[in-house]
């Protein structure tokens, strides 16, 4: 049984805004699932549908096998949630959170609570709006991780951190990963983050998902071929292609993104366009996105 | 010892991971029957997925390389247990790199040749007292021979005499 | 940038439309009930001082709720315009909303005067309205003097003690000036400009974005990124076990769900007040210091009012217990529960208040003037009659003497329609024995208990001749009898009043649950909220006008109302039915409201429906 499926789900938003379109993921346990997109791609949606803070107006949502709308209070103990705007009571103090999540999640670790304020360096005493961003954040992740969830699901949480606070992050959920086998499902801008600790890749693009693989398959499989401005290939001609995702003119020439290795996208081309000698690479995930989401225009 | 990886780099994660423990072995900083750091501790010291690091593990186990031994941990390999196969086929491929960009330069097989040799040399792979290629006393294309390295440690070396990865 | 600009950019006369419309309600409802009772005493012109306080009481809300202490945005500071520009157009805004919200409320007055057929005479009331303005001018220049380096003042005792000698100096000069002549107005005026313009000279050059002290400047004086990057941390690090607090879990989600804007914590405990409040005045319990306060009705839809206005603020933390573990019922029951609790307390203490006080439900009046002597048997309204037609019964006692009943249209329009009469009164002088017996015929309607007309005459009235022309002892032995006895039970008030309360205000709030939904705006749920708080408005004070067209009259209501809740008691079967009928249509319209909380989709950023922001940022 997976730990997430998401079947055919709609969302949409106020305006008749679709936010997701016909969205299938599914996550098993121990697997770390990278969600990426643009700002209003749908991530954040998606991470509500999960929690069940929403209800999907298609499809369906399966937490541990159970729908989160129904089996609210039982799925939810199973999962710890940080958002980036998920912000704790300002006016409460920190220890006293961290004592509403202790009595609320029956699988509490305290061990591992008082290791983990230990290693973030929280005063309990404090109250939440007088700490910093990164302090706040630091304080849902303990919320979040103490009670060994079997599933994480991290909205932004390194939104507005600082790169150390970021990095500290980081290891507390490959720490508890190794120690617990949680699932995560974590969306970020920072792609050095994902391709750190994710496993796979979701890519959301209007509401749609745009690539769903293997992380180390994305990385060895993809290539970017670079063609001349010159006019002897056009755009649509490339994206006709099999296996073409996108393509992005710019002044120097044609950047078109395969799902294919660098050789075979070189064969492919040198078949079908007949340009033999066009420089295909690998590329990092960051170049990706950017050729991917600015060549779906 | 200390693994170092770059998320950005062209090769995924758990290829660099395999790259620089393939070249300790091969640099002899890890010698056979040492035992290498737990997948769990693995991830934690570099910050990357513990499936990335088994990934890792598990091809360089294929590739013969290490072997894992249940509850005891990971350990490298003896040399006799490497697969020659696999390793004749990067063997293959880094050949085929290294003569296509000395035929690029103008540099002749036979100054290739001589070239391997002061590496070994360098390396302190060459058994003593061969007198071919132990000191940089062939004609080499332009230059003198490479001055005494500082170390064993291939990375040791003066950045001129450094060939970039292709 | 001119004066005139800045004056209009000011968010005192930016928020002026809903502020005039606040301060028409506030007065109305002031109005209304003041204006019922005048108009029952007598219908004489009151003195103008009488008009003060309603006046006053909306500048006074304007002044402590009101954008006064916000001087200009964060963003002008960074505008060419100095800092005494700023204080001076917002001082000029300030004053003129004041003057113009005052205005408004006296037109309220006028309004309801020339409804009522009262002859208030606009001029005095002119007048006073002048007073009050420039008693206003000097409070706000004087509020103004406060904190002249801050672009918004703080809420710090300082500001509140300005705020209270404020608002007592318009106060008194209201009352003291009332009377006078228009020209006293100007000794305030002039004081407000000289202050004003000294003032204006210590104002610094530039305001201060970082304002420490007070509740609104502790957020404010928050390190940034950059400051005191140090500040926060704990220099050790805990010791093992003190991430215990000690709270339990209830105690803290209560804490966070309960603590929402404006005024954090006591935003319920306000609230939960005024519902209170409406409990003591729908259980009737200030009948012994009021009688008859014929508004109980109208408390109706002030109660629901009140109720559903703090389910707005109450969806405010929603989104920090959203992601926990906790059952939307029994949330759904956390934020009902005080509501609940509020409304019981009031109507129980209203109840307690009514027994200990024992007021006297059948009392005897005898008043004479010009010459005329007036008596009168006073019963509870449950006790009349409401005849179809002005023809109304004669009173015939048992030995043959008969007189009409005492009786008055229901309707003004209809003088000849329906009709409400007394069969304890009559306009009529009887004879002493038959005041009698209609006294004793009241106290067994309302006691069961029987007295002769003899023992009455002997114990209770002064005779003089045939007549009676006074009351024994001062009413003494009356009183004194009546309240051995114990009334006849008066029905199921308790079921009647909640239903008629609790089931509007649940069927509200599913409505408004209903707007939580991923796909409804943001504005459609707020115009959701502000329209049903506008219709439970217009029902409080809708009586009003409803009443001037002839189709409500209030007292024909009330009886209508009380003869309907007595006779809901006559017997155990009817009784018995009405509570179940009561409960059956609470729970059923609990449940209801339940269903629609269970489907909300909670925004990720949550609105506040307030009206009024104390300027602390999300604290």
């Amino acid at each position: 049984m997976n730990v997430v499926e998401l079947n055919n789900v709609d969302q949409m938003y106020a305006g008749g805004v679709l936010a997701l379109s016909d969205v299938n993921v599914s996550i098993e346990a121990g697997q770390v699932v990278g969600l990426v997109g643009e700002n209003g791609a749908g991530k954040t949606t998606l991470m509500r549908i999960a929690m069940g803070m929403l209800g999907p107006r298609r499809g369906t949502v399966r937490l541990f096998g159970l729908d989160p709308r129904r089996d609210a209070v039982g799925v939810k103990r199973r999962i710890g949630y940080v958002s980036e705007d998920q912000i704790l009571p300002p006016f409460l103090r920190v220890d006293r959170v961290i004592d509403l999540h202790r009595s609320l999640f029956p699988t509490w670790d305290d061990a591992l609570a008082r290791r983990l304020a230990e290693r973030f360096k929280i005063s309990p005493k404090a109250k939440i709006r007088t700490l910093s961003k990164g302090q706040a954040r630091q304080v849902a992740l303990l919320c979040a991780v103490a009670h060994r969830p079997e599933l994480l699901l991290l909205d932004e949480p390194a939104g507005g951190l600082d790169p150390a606070a970021r990095r500290e992050f980081l290891e507390t959920s490959i720490r508890l990963l190794n120690e617990a086998g949680t699932a995560i499902l974590f969306s970020s801008h920072y792609l050095t983050d994902v391709e750190r600790m994710a496993d796979r890749l979701v890519m959301l693009h209007d509401g749609r998902v745009l690539i769903d693989s293997d992380l180390d398959t994305l990385r060895e499989s993809y290539s970017l071929a670079l063609l001349p401005a010159n006019g002897t290939v056009s755009r649509d001609r490339l994206l006709a292609l099999g296996g073409c995702l996108g393509v992005r003119e710019r002044s120097e020439g044609l950047r078109a993104l395969f799902a294919l290795a660098p050789g075979e996208t070189s064969e492919l081309l040198a078949e079908t366009v007949g340009i033999g000698d066009a420089p295909c690479h690998r590329i990092g995930l960051e170049e990706m996105f950017i050729e991917l989401v600015g060549g779906q225009a | 010892m200390q693994l170092f990886i770059a998320p950005g780099d062209e090769l995924p994660i758990y290829r660099q991971i395999m790259r620089q423990i393939t070249d300790a072995i091969a640099g002899g900083r890890l010698g056979p029957g040492e035992k290498l750091a737990s997948q769990r501790d693995l991830a934690e010291q570099l910050v990357v997925s513990p499936l990335t690091v088994k990934k890792a593990y598990d091809e360089l186990e294929r590739e013969g390389l290490i072997r894992t031994e249940r509850g005891r941990g990971t350990f490298v390999g003896e040399r006799a247990a490497v697969d020659p196969e696999r390793q004749r086929q990067h063997l293959r491929a880094g050949a085929r790199r290294l003569l296509s960009r000395a035929r690029l330069s103008g540099v002749s097989l036979a100054e290739v040749i001589a070239l391997l040799h002061e590496v070994e040399a360098e390396l302190g792979l060459a058994p003593a007292g061969d007198g071919l290629g132990s000191t940089g006393g062939l004609g080499s294309g332009g230059g003198d021979g490479p001055p005494a390295p500082l170390s064993d440690h291939p990375f040791d070396q003066p950045h001129d005499q450094e060939e970039p990865e292709s | 940038m001119s004066y005139l600009r800045t004056l209009l950019r000011d968010d005192a006369i930016r928020r002026l439309p809903l502020w005039t419309v606040i301060t028409a309600l506030n007065t109305s409802v002031l109005i209304g009930s003041i204006a019922l009772g005048m108009a029952r005493a007598g219908g004489a012109s009151p003195p103008i001082s009488r008009f003060v306080f309603p006046l006053w009481l909306a500048v006074a809300i304007y002044l402590s709720f009101g954008p006064i202490r916000t001087r200009c945005r964060p963003l002008d500071l960074a505008l060419p315009l100095s800092a005494r520009h700023l204080w001076l157009a917002h001082a000029g805004a300030t004053v003129l909303a004041g003057t113009l919200l005052l205005t408004a409320s006296a037109a309220v007055v006028v309004a309801y005067g020339g409804v009522l057929g009262q002859p208030w005479t606009s001029a005095g009331l002119l007048a006073l309205v002048v007073q009050l303005v420039a008693a206003t001018a000097l409070a706000v220049v004087f509020l103004q003097g406060a904190r002249l380096e801050a672009w918004r003042v703080p809420v710090t005792a300082a500001w509140v003690l300005r705020l209270v000698v404020a608002l007592v100096a318009i106060l008194a000069w209201g009352l003291l000036a009332a009377d006078g002549p228009p020209a006293l107005a100007l000794v305030p005026a002039a004081l407000a400009g000289l202050l004003a313009l000294w003032i204006h000279r210590s104002v610094p050059q530039a305001f201060d974005l970082v304002v420490t002290g007070g509740r609104g400047a502790a957020a404010e004086a928050r390190p940034g990124p950059g400051l005191a990057a140090g500040a926060g941390w704990a220099a050790e690090s805990p010791a093992a076990g003190a991430l215990r607090s000690g709270h339990t879990r209830w105690s803290t989600l209560l804490a966070i769900l309960y603590n929402v804007p404006p005024w954090g914590p006591f935003t319920l405990v306000v609230l939960c007040v005024f519902v209170a409040l409406g409990g003591v005045l729908l259980s009737n319990g200030v009948a012994a210091w009021v009688p008859d306060v014929e508004m109980r009705l109208i408390f109706l839809p002030f109660t629901v009012y009140i109720m559903f206005s703090i389910i707005g603020p109450l969806t405010y933390r929603l989104q920090h217990v959203d992601p926990l573990p906790v059952s939307r019922r029994t949330l759904f029951m956390a934020l009902m529960a005080p509501l609940a609790l509020a409304l019981f307390v009031g109507y129980g203490a209203g109840w307690w208040a009514h027994t200990v006080a024992r007021p006297d439900l059948v009392q005897f009046h005898i008043a004479t003037s010009r010459g005329e002597t007036d008596r009168w048997v006073h019963v509870p309204p449950a006790y009349l009659e409401i005849a179809p037609t002005s023809d109304v019964p004669e009173l015939t006692a048992p030995w043959g003497e008969s007189h009409p009943a005492s009786s008055a249209p229901l309707s003004r329009r209809h003088p000849d329609g329906a009709t409400i009469y007394s069969p304890f009164n009559t306009p009529d002088e009887g004879s002493a024995r038959f005041e009698a017996w209609l006294l004793g015929r009241a106290i067994e309607a309302v006691y069961g208990h029987t007295v002769p007309p003899e023992q009455i005459v002997e114990r209770y009235f002064v005779v003089e001749g045939d007549r009676v022309v006074g009351i024994a002892g001062g009413g003494v032995p009356l009183r004194t009898d009546l309240q051995q006895l114990s009334p006849k039970p008066g029905g199921p008030d308790l079921a009647v009043v909640l239903a008629l309360t609790a089931v509007p205000f649940l069927l509200l709030t599913s409505l408004f649950f209903t707007t939580f939904r991923a796909r409804v705006g943001d504005r459609a749920r707020k115009v959701t909220f502000w329209s049903v708080l506008a219709v439970a408005m217009v029902a409080m004070i809708g009586h009003i006008p409803l009443m001037e067209l002839g189709i409500l009259d209030l007292l024909g209501s009330r009886i209508l109302f009380e003869k309907l809740v007595l006779a809901l008691g006559r017997t155990p079967e009817v009784l018995a039915v009405t509570w179940t009928l009561a409960a059956a249509s609470i729970v059923a319209a609990y449940l209801l409201a339940q269903r629609q909380f269970l489907r909300v989709e909670l925004p990720s950023k949550p609105s506040k429906f307030t009206l009024v922001d104390w300027g602390a940022p999300n604290a």
